[in-house]
């Protein structure tokens, strides 16, 4: 982290995740799907975790967000307790989710799923929010389509409302689980760009959930590797890219270097996953 | 002859819809687009075709073959004439006030009874898909009561209610009611569940959550419900006022069957026929009206 990035970090959002445990028992059949697994999340990191498919990255982002409990263990944000084996703090407002396949509202316009965050949290008018939402829209680049509903707008454009929907709300954290996990590699490169963007002026800290090395690499200040299920950190990669970034960076030499060791990584435990799969399977 | 069956039905010529050419459109601009690409496809004449094969089918059937079956039936063009003459035989024409009296009778107790279960019937259901505990109570039992059939009600509701009318409108609420708090139940448990939790991460409260994202999002499903539950009220009514009635079509169908009055039944029964079918596609207008999300996503 350079001095200048530094000073614009926020002092919120630092994330604590302390030996954390989750079985999940739904018939009898416990299954571990995270175990023993702790990270520091420094206030206004972009933490990046990768991992093969079904490792338990969601069900740790389930947990920060309160979807979910956790069997042992404890989370804390900004060293408040969010929840421990005991404990569950239900979802707010601080903690918001980017979901994986988009979740605006269908039935609200793009204007009435911005603000949705502010208008049921209450304390602000209808009007101060729409002018504040309309502001938000415009910085990012997406003005014209606020009376339009989602269905209208293509899938690039709605991934980003729903980013600008979670930045109105000026959360702690920002989670996002597989976000751009169903686009085409055109659009990836317009949101990743996005994103980028919206992170750099507001210096949030991200929680970001991938399967694609290379977004992870690109997006992320640091990237956590897990293990195959049970969960747990492989490695760290602090990603020394400068930024802002745009996609030159993703011919640079450090980017490279970065790839191959986080092939490297994950290629062991996608074939220990595989392995297992075809031992379930047999 | 949904706005949806008019855009897949239309040619895959270069049509740009209205939609795509970005902006926000009003619902009658979308409306009348609709309008125009479904004249340019076939449908509706395949659909007037289709009509009038029917009618021909039963004049040759009847009038002019008197085929085995149909020879007892009253033709269309005797129908016709019954329906449009000045001095009816039977006493049941355009220009007899009797027939109106029937049909707004008949309207008349559909629309409280339908309102009735409206009223009723939204909210248990809302409330069933909301709360699992008041599920638990109430699906058992309704899942029950909802397979049997209207008629065989007919006793118990001319025991429970004093006068006809008042068990008339009972058995006709009653087919409207079930359809209703089964396709409203079904509309809460059709929102993803990414819906719920997306509200909630944006600070939404329980009551919140069922006014923002529980009704607004099981209307698709309360609406085909209401279409449903419209057509279980017409044929619950018919049913009743075959029975207990002294006015409204059902009443005038039975009787003129008794009277051995052939073409008023017809006449009654296309009257019904038009009724509940304009009956149905008011509450899909009421439907396209609330859930404009849904007209343009068909729209495109």
């Amino acid at each position: 982290m350079n001095t200048a990035e530094k000073i614009a970090t926020n002092e919120r959002g630092r994330i604590s995740i302390r030996n954390v445990t989750k079985v999940y028992d739904p018939d009898g059949a416990k299954v571990l799907a995270v175990d023993n697994c702790s990270m520091e999340i420094e206030a206004g990191e972009f933490c990046v975790v990768v991992g093969p498919s079904g490792c338990g990255k969601t069900t740790l982002l389930n947990a920060i967000a309160g979807f979910h409990s956790i069997t042992s263990g404890e989370i804390h944000l900004d060293g408040e307790l969010l929840c421990s084996g005991q404990k569950r703090t239900q979802p707010g407002s601080d903690r918001i989710v980017v979901f994986q396949n988009g979740a605006l509202f269908p039935w609200y316009t793009v204007l009435e799923n911005v603000t949705f965050g502010p208008v049921v949290q209450g304390g602000v008018n209808e009007k101060d929010a729409k002018d504040k939402a309309r502001a938000m829209l415009g910085q990012m680049g997406l003005e014209g389509i606020e009376n339009n509903y989602p269905s209208e707008i293509s899938s690039g454009m709605r991934r980003r409302v729903e980013i600008a929907r979670a930045m109105m709300n000026d959360p702690s954290v920002l989670l996002l689980d597989e976000p751009f996990r169903a686009m085409d590699a055109l659009t990836k490169t317009v949101v990743h760009q996005f994103l980028l963007d919206v992170y750099d002026k507001s210096k949030k800290t991200v929680f970001f959930i991938t399967h694609d090395l290379e977004e992870a690499i690109f997006l992320g200040s640091k990237v956590y590797i897990m293990t195959t299920r049970p969960a747990q950190i492989k490695t760290i990669l602090n990603v020394d890219i400068p930024r802002p970034r745009d996609f030159r960076a993703l011919s640079s030499a450090t980017y490279i270097r970065l790839k191959k060791e986080c092939i490297e990584a994950v290629h062991e435990e996608a074939l220990k996953a595989f392995k297992a799969g075809e031992r379930e399977m047999a | 002859m949904t706005n949806a069956t008019a855009t897949t039905a239309a040619t895959p010529t270069t049509v740009t819809a209205p939609a795509e050419q970005g902006g926000a459109l009003s619902s009658w601009q979308i409306t009348l687009f609709s309008l125009k690409q479904w004249l340019k496809s076939p449908s509706p004449y395949l659909n007037v075709l289709g009509i009038v094969g029917f009618i021909v089918f039963w004049y040759l059937a009847t009038e002019r073959f008197k085929l085995p079956w149909f020879n007892k039936l009253p033709g269309p063009v005797a129908v016709f004439q019954e329906w449009v003459s000045r001095d009816p035989a039977y006493g049941i024409s355009i220009y007899s006030p009797e027939y109106y009296h029937h049909i707004f009778t008949s309207i008349w107790r559909v629309l409280q009874a339908f309102i009735l279960a409206t009223v009723l019937g939204v909210p248990i259901g809302l409330f069933m898909g909301w709360k699992k505990t008041f599920k638990d109570y109430t699906f058992p039992l309704l899942e029950t009561l909802r397979p049997i059939p209207m008629l065989a009600w007919v006793p118990l509701s001319i025991l429970m209610w004093p006068g006809r009318e008042a068990s008339i409108i009972f058995l006709t609420f009653l087919g409207s009611f079930f359809a209703t708090v089964l396709n409203t139940l079904l509309g809460v448990e059709s929102i993803d569940e990414v819906y719920f939790r997306a509200a909630s991460s944006l600070g939404a409260k329980p009551r919140q959550v069922f006014f923002k994202v529980i009704l607004p999002g099981s209307l698709p499903f309360i609406f085909t419900g209401l279409q449903i539950s419209m057509g279980f009220a017409w044929f619950s009514l018919v049913a009743g006022e075959m029975l207990a009635g002294e006015y409204g079509l059902g009443y005038l169908i039975w009787n003129s069957f008794i009277m051995v009055q052939y073409p008023v039944i017809v006449i009654a029964m296309v009257t019904l026929g038009v009724i509940g079918g304009f009956s149905s596609s008011l509450i899909r207008m009421v439907g396209d009206r609330l859930m404009q999300w849904k007209v343009r996503e068909a729209a495109r």
